[in-house]
């Protein structure tokens, strides 16, 4: 599984990053930042799977 | 014009009224008749003429279209006659109050002020300034959880940040009043955003004369852009957006979250027992509590869902009702704190995303848990003495509980 962000949907809600703060960070702006470029470990993909369903901007791709 | 104010509502679909006293206190059974019918975008003559869409798609939608619904007006009413003349008719709220393309620079400058790394050094202050409102109250067994703390927490955060006297809170709480709780007061609006300018007119003077370091006033008059200072009705608006915008919401959102939790020993314990849950319930209180409306003018004749809008008419966004509808979340009047899917809108979609979203969080998060680690069982006095401001901002004002 990999993720990554829309940047031009996301508006720096942070709401990733609360679901996920292993995988979701915030840069200079507060805008959304992947820590986890390559494969996420398997132990965090449900987490992974819950920042995408909280972001309001809809801003999150997850591929499996 | 009175007489179409004060009437009695007969249909909320063609005729709601956000300040008749039963909607300020509890909008939802409005939010749900007008979101269920056959025409959930309802509109209304009273206060100036508005349009209230209720679903989360068209909350969202008119949030996302800002080329449509222009940030000219965000307010729930109308200015007062007379505000945008004189000489701080040039001050607005950037970026709240801005359009692309100055949206992007005023918006660009304040975020970094913001961002989650940056707020987190109030954190500990926030944490000092609970607990000292606390000792205030707890040997007495019963205090009012909106005015004795809710109150007065985000207005001496903000004030902190801004570099302003903290013994003006009084007056800053009133100032703020004045323009998101009194709205129909006209003279009492005018006077408050009068106050508020001229306020901070003279904390930029003082500062030309004798400057300081760390604070954000200081930092907002250094600020340039493209080799030049910023403007001075951009320090003014950004101070004047600070003021209004960040204290009256957060502490509408903490006082809430009490209320909410003096009623609910189960999510008190469910807390205790399970911390790691905190960030979860935080958000999942936002959602159910969240207390903006913001408003949008429309640019250009359009047609939306059916609805006539003309160009000049004010569009509302009850970020409160999108939260509840239950084509978006389950059992959406339900407070479920661990709730696995929640894509609240309690701070706005799009490019008007609340630039102040993470220190509010930040705020709240610390006020609730400060107040269940020095008080764990408390409850309301008498449920029905509970006052609430409402309309732009919604929250309780008068919450007397024992403990």
């Amino acid at each position: 599984m990999r993720v990554t962000v829309n940047a031009g949907s996301c508006h720096g809600h942070q709401m990733c990053a609360i679901a996920a703060p292993e995988i979701f960070g915030s840069d200079e702006l507060g805008n959304a930042v992947v820590l986890i470029t390559g494969d996420i470990p398997k132990e965090l993909e449900a987490k992974a799977r819950r920042a995408e369903g909280n972001c309001p901007e809809r801003a999150i791709v997850v591929t499996e | 014009m009175t007489d179409t104010n004060h009437k009695p509502v007969e249909d909320l679909l063609t005729d709601y009224d956000i300040f008749d006293p039963e909607f300020v206190r509890d909008p939802f059974p409005s939010f749900a008749t007008i979101r269920e019918s056959q025409c959930p975008v309802a509109h209304t003559e009273r206060w100036g003429g508005s349009w209230l869409p209720t679903r989360y798609e068209d909350v969202v939608a008119i949030a996302q279209e800002y080329e449509t619904f222009t940030s000219r007006g965000i307010l729930v009413l109308p200015p007062p006659p007379g505000q945008t003349e004189g000489a701080y008719g040039g001050v607005a709220a950037p970026p709240i109050t801005s359009d692309p393309p100055d949206h992007h620079w005023h918006r660009r400058l304040i975020l970094p002020v913001f961002a989650p790394q940056a707020v987190a050094k109030y954190e500990q202050g926030t944490r000092d300034l609970c607990n000292s409102l606390i000792d205030a109250f707890i040997d007495k067994g019963v205090a009012d959880a909106a005015g004795d703390y809710a109150q007065h927490i985000p207005v001496r955060v903000i004030a902190t940040m801004l570099g302003v006297p903290l013994e003006m809170e009084e007056e800053f709480t009133d100032w703020v009043r004045g323009v998101l709780e009194n709205m129909t007061d006209m003279e009492r609006r005018k006077r408050a955003r009068q106050h508020i300018i001229e306020f901070f007119l003279a904390q930029v003077k003082d500062r030309e004369v004798n400057p300081r370091e760390n604070d954000l006033i200081t930092e907002l008059m250094n600020t340039e852009v493209e080799g030049k200072k910023v403007p001075i009705e951009y320090v003014l608006g950004v101070c004047n957006l600070m003021l209004v915008a960040g204290v009256d919401t957060t502490w509408s959102a903490i006082g809430s979250t009490l209320w909410h939790m003096a009623q609910h020993p189960e999510h008190r314990k469910q807390l205790r027992d399970n911390p790691d849950l905190w960030p979860t319930a935080i958000e999942e209180l936002l959602r159910v509590y969240a207390p903006v409306t913001m408003a949008r003018i429309v640019d250009h004749d359009v047609e939306y869902n059916g609805c006539p809008m003309k160009a000049g008419d004010r569009v509302l966004m009850p970020f409160p009702a999108a939260n509840r509808d239950p084509r978006v979340f389950e059992n959406p009047d339900e407070v479920i704190l661990d709730r696995e899917h929640n894509r609240h809108v309690a701070f706005g979609s799009g490019i008007h995303r609340c630039a102040g979203s993470n220190l509010a969080r930040l705020e709240v998060r610390v006020a609730l848990q400060t107040w269940l680690e020095r008080i764990p069982e408390f409850e309301l006095v008498d449920p029905s003495s509970v006052t609430w401001a409402g309309g732009q901002v919604h929250g309780p004002r008068r919450c007397m509980v024992k403990f």
